[in-house]
């Protein structure tokens, strides 16, 4: 017994890291479940759907204000 | 591919083609930013203004109330998920009406003002601006009823279109807005204090719901934040919670809760606090803060009696009660 408490083993290593693993997941998925930090919402919608809603006028294409381009991406 | 970064609310969304901010509705196509819903209501409908709550602001008048989908919130209580957890292209029902249709419809229809509510309408922005403009020239009054998650700035301008608020205060804890609602408290206060300098009738309204905002101390405080940064006059409603949505896993509020609520933000010193969603409640009503003195009876939405006199004082004593009584 003694001697297990104070020799690590290989498959102790693997179980350490194990739980390092699943706690790094684990912060990981709540940061990005928080989504009131700026900048890092939004969402992706059915665009065929919305494209073919505002060629029939059942919505706008009015330009919003408040906003900036940010980035050209290629 | 161009990115844009929406500018209107705190959360900042940067949005890429094709895509949608948070609240669904404002969408990225081509680069450009498009309100969708402008023009586009989902719901309309005449109220009694005390539906919206507003007990201070043309007391007993219809007011014609609009709303699109979308909202920047995702509270877990909504009442209008239906509408305001959808974007555009998910709604069944979309009516087309344009601002200057908007406010004949609400003259045709004899009322003297516009709501913007429902949903949240900081997501309609530039039609609550635009329809806003017309029903000023038209003699029209415009009421916001919101949350108060919007950007200091946008909220500023936008005022100047604006008659009366009724704003949410969900709770006065950081830490419920981001658990129950998806948002944060700080920029709803600074909403509430702009509402404040820039002359907009301004009622809080505090949804209180069983175990999560209940905390006699912390209404304690957020009685007295009111006090202090918007004034004693300014009116509170205490409204009952009904479990719906995705949180239907707590009981109505009590009545007790509603009325210790309720006594601890006059105690605080706020002169106005009401019990809404509870029928023929005291807390319905407007008294006098010096004597006591009925001055507005209620049931549920209808006036039973209003006693104040033209310019809005107490009959007994002449106290003057703030509010847009003409």
């Amino acid at each position: 017994m003694k001697h297990r408490l104070h020799h690590w083993h290989r498959g102790d290593l693997a179980f350490v890291g194990l739980i390092a693993v699943t706690l790094v997941a684990i912060w990981g998925v709540l940061g990005v479940e928080d989504d009131t930090r700026p900048g890092q919402s939004w969402r992706r919608i059915d665009l065929e759907r919305f494209q073919s809603y505002l060629q029939e006028g059942r919505l706008s294409d009015h330009e919003a204000s408040w906003y900036h381009r940010k980035q050209e991406t290629p | 591919m161009t990115e844009v970064a929406c500018e209107l609310c705190p959360r900042g969304c940067v949005i890429p083609e094709g895509g949608a901010g948070d609240c669904r509705v404002r969408v990225n196509i081509d680069g450009r930013l498009r309100a969708s819903t402008y023009g586009r209501p989902s719901a309309i409908h005449i109220d009694p203004m005390e539906k919206k709550p507003l007990y201070h602001f043309h007391p007993g008048s219809p007011v014609f109330s609009i709303a699109t989908a979308g909202c920047n919130l995702h509270c877990l209580n909504c009442q209008n998920w239906q509408l305001s957890q959808r974007g555009g292209e998910e709604m069944e029902k979309v009516y087309r009406a344009d601002p200057d249709q908007v406010v004949a419809l609400a003259r045709e229809q004899g009322c003297e003002s516009i709501a913007y509510t429902y949903s949240d309408p900081i997501v309609f922005y530039e039609y609550v601006e635009d329809t806003g403009r017309l029903a000023h020239e038209g003699g029209l009054n415009n009421v916001f009823v919101t949350a108060g998650y919007i950007n200091r700035e946008p909220l500023r301008r936008l005022c100047r279109v604006l008659d009366a608020s009724n704003t949410d205060l969900k709770a006065f804890d950081d830490r419920f807005y981001r658990e129950v609602n998806a948002g944060s408290l700080e920029p709803v206060l600074d909403a509430l204090v702009t509402f404040r300098e820039e002359g907009v009738w301004l009622e809080v309204t505090n949804l209180v719901i069983p175990t999560l905002n209940d905390d006699l101390v912390m209404i304690r405080r957020m009685a007295r934040w009111i006090r202090d940064e918007l004034g004693e006059g300014t009116p509170l409603h205490f409204s009952r919670f009904h479990p719906q949505y995705r949180m239907r896993n707590l009981p109505p509020t009590s009545g007790e809760t509603l009325d210790r609520a309720r006594q601890e933000a006059l105690d605080a010193g706020l002169q106005y606090v009401y019990v809404g969603n509870v029928l023929g409640h005291e807390g319905n009503n407007t008294y006098c803060p010096v004597d006591g003195t009925l001055l507005i009876g209620r049931i549920g939405f209808h006036i039973t009696e209003n006693n104040l006199t033209g310019d809005g004082r107490c009959p007994s004593c002449g106290h003057p009660v703030p509010g847009v009584w003409q």
